[in-house]
């Protein structure tokens, strides 16, 4: 074997061991590889939350997710205990927030009102009497209210004269415009809870269409605004002229806006004045879609007729009678298409 | 007259305070009538059903107080009819005001404990609330099952329907199952998407 031979046999040797340590090494990554785990650490509403993002981002809704799970968590019997209580209290979640949230929505205007009654009850105690009494006192151009209590033992009203529209007077609740200041709160407040509410409500139900948040919203802002104009009439009636206990019109607008909306809810309620109204937008809908379909094919055949008689297109759309007998067979078979 | 306060009290003059005060008096007699004889009837109906154990309920967290603030309104009657004839004294304003004061704090503090004792009460009774059946609006009535696998999702669109028909099973005495349950509520979604072909799509 010359040297040329013997050099060459070992540039072999070395280039088979490279390959083989190339190789072994290739061995030793992909099983490392295989054998790599990332783990992280979820609590359960943590992976419940991860599931619905994966679920959303797939083009699922929130009830099919919701389904889809459910149906998983319930049918598979090696789901433990503690994940099905985990899984049902999630799915609760919204159900108790909307009962919480409609009790608030319901009490929050009736709040504000009591609010500012309690704020004058206590005004009132402070002067000596809770149940002291006013009086509207009316001059040319002016009228003033007042307060037949000890002015100086009061915190906020330290006068015993007050001009009826004077900001003091109006946000306490005294007279009338105090009165009519306060409905107005509550209308607004009732109003925007309903839409919060329904806008809400809207998000968490897929099944709902706009259509049920405006029938919705405009039934509750119809009853808002039918108890609070009857309210007014009702306070106005009430007080007149004579001297009143302070905190009178205020608890007329309290109770009597109370017991109106509950009438009128109930009304509602029976006469499903919301689904009636629901269902006009319904049919609305379907009646617009239907002209439009009417409208769509109408312009085809048009088009086709005046590509096929353009005379006879024109004369059909001004409306000049078309005396062309050949043509006129032509014509209404064409209109016929 | 000798006592001062036997005195009637001065009346706006004009049509416009008279026909106000007869606007008032029929909505205070029709407000009278709806919630004693609708909001009352529906509480005693209420009453007999979970006594009956109806599987569907409707109920409304303020139909017991609104049966107790309802009695300010008789208060109010009076002095429009007194007003009306001018035979009102500052007296009789005084007294009926007072009555109006005591009736409405009642109202009010009952309601907030009326509320609690109602979902206590049904829950003893072994109801469950459910949120798809219950109204939306603002003080709507909250629906409560005897068996919780009825309470169906997806079925606002038909709602009100599936409410008379679980009354119409209470007052033919039948017995209901899930399945029969879900049938029903499977014929009254493909009723509704029949009536209405697009708007589900």
């Amino acid at each position: 074997m010359s040297s040329f031979e013997i050099y060459q046999n070992i540039q072999i040797q070395q280039k088979l061991n490279k390959a083989l340590q190339t190789q072994e090494r290739d061995k030793l990554a992909g099983s490392l590889n295989s054998n790599n785990h990332t783990l992280i650490a979820l609590m359960p509403n943590e992976y419940l939350c991860l599931i619905a993002s994966i679920r959303k981002s797939k083009g699922y809704t929130h009830q099919q997710t919701l389904e889809w799970i459910d149906n998983i968590v319930t049918s598979t019997a090696g789901v433990s205990a503690s994940t099905k209580s985990v899984w049902s209290a999630f799915k609760d979640t919204w159900s108790e927030y909307s009962n919480t949230g409609k009790t608030i929505a319901s009490y929050w205007p009736v709040l504000t009102d009591v609010k500012v009654l309690g704020v004058l009850a206590l005004e009132m105690k402070r002067g000596g009497d809770i149940l002291a009494k006013y009086k509207v006192v009316t001059y040319p151009n002016r009228t003033f209210i007042a307060l037949y209590n000890e002015p100086s033992l009061r915190k906020h009203l330290t006068r015993n004269v007050f001009i009826a529209s004077s900001p003091q007077a109006v946000n306490m609740g005294v007279g009338k415009l105090g009165a009519l200041n306060a409905i107005k709160t509550g209308a607004k407040f009732t109003v925007y809870f309903s839409i919060g509410f329904h806008a809400l409500d809207q998000l968490m139900r897929d099944e709902l269409t706009w259509r049920h948040f405006v029938g919705g919203v405009a039934v509750d802002v119809v009853l808002a605004a039918a108890a609070s104009g009857i309210v007014w009439g009702i306070v106005a009636s009430y007080v007149g002229m004579a001297a009143m206990v302070t905190i009178g019109p205020m608890l007329i607008v309290v109770g009597g806006g109370l017991i109106l909306t509950m009438g009128f809810n109930f009304l509602a309620s029976e006469y499903k004045l919301v689904q009636k109204m629901v269902d006009l937008l319904k049919e609305a809908e379907r009646r617009n879609k239907k002209s439009i379909t009417t409208f769509e094919r109408q312009i085809k055949k048009s088009l086709t007729y005046q590509k096929e008689d353009p005379v006879g297109f024109m004369h059909t759309f001004s409306g000049i009678p078309y005396l062309n007998q050949g043509k006129s067979s032509h014509t209404s078979a064409a209109r016929g298409r | 007259m000798a006592n001062s306060e036997a005195h009637y009290l001065a009346e706006s003059a004009g049509i416009k305070p008279v026909l106000l005060l007869l606007f008032n008096i029929f909505i205070c007699s029709g407000l009278i009538v709806v919630i004693v004889f609708g909001v009352g009837g529906h509480f005693i109906e209420n009453y007999h059903k979970v006594q009956n154990q109806a599987s569907y309920l409707s109920v409304s967290k303020w139909a017991l107080p609104s049966l107790i603030g309802v009695l300010m309104v008789p208060g109010l009657l009076y002095v429009f009819i007194l007003r009306l004839c001018k035979r009102l004294t500052q007296r009789r304003l005084d007294n009926t005001t007072k009555y109006i004061i005591v009736v409405t704090v009642t109202f009010l503090i009952s309601r907030l404990i009326y509320g609690f004792a109602l979902t206590y009460y049904l829950e003893n009774h072994g109801y469950s609330y459910c949120y798809d059946y219950s109204s939306s609006s603002v003080m709507g009535n909250n629906t409560w099952l005897k068996d919780p696998a009825y309470c169906m999702k997806n079925i606002t669109a038909y709602r009100s329907e599936l409410q008379e028909w679980f009354d119409q099973q209470y007052a033919d005495g039948k017995v209901l199952t899930l399945e029969y349950v879900q049938q029903e509520t499977l014929k009254m979604d493909a009723a509704e998407r029949a009536k209405y072909p697009g708007i589900y799509d």
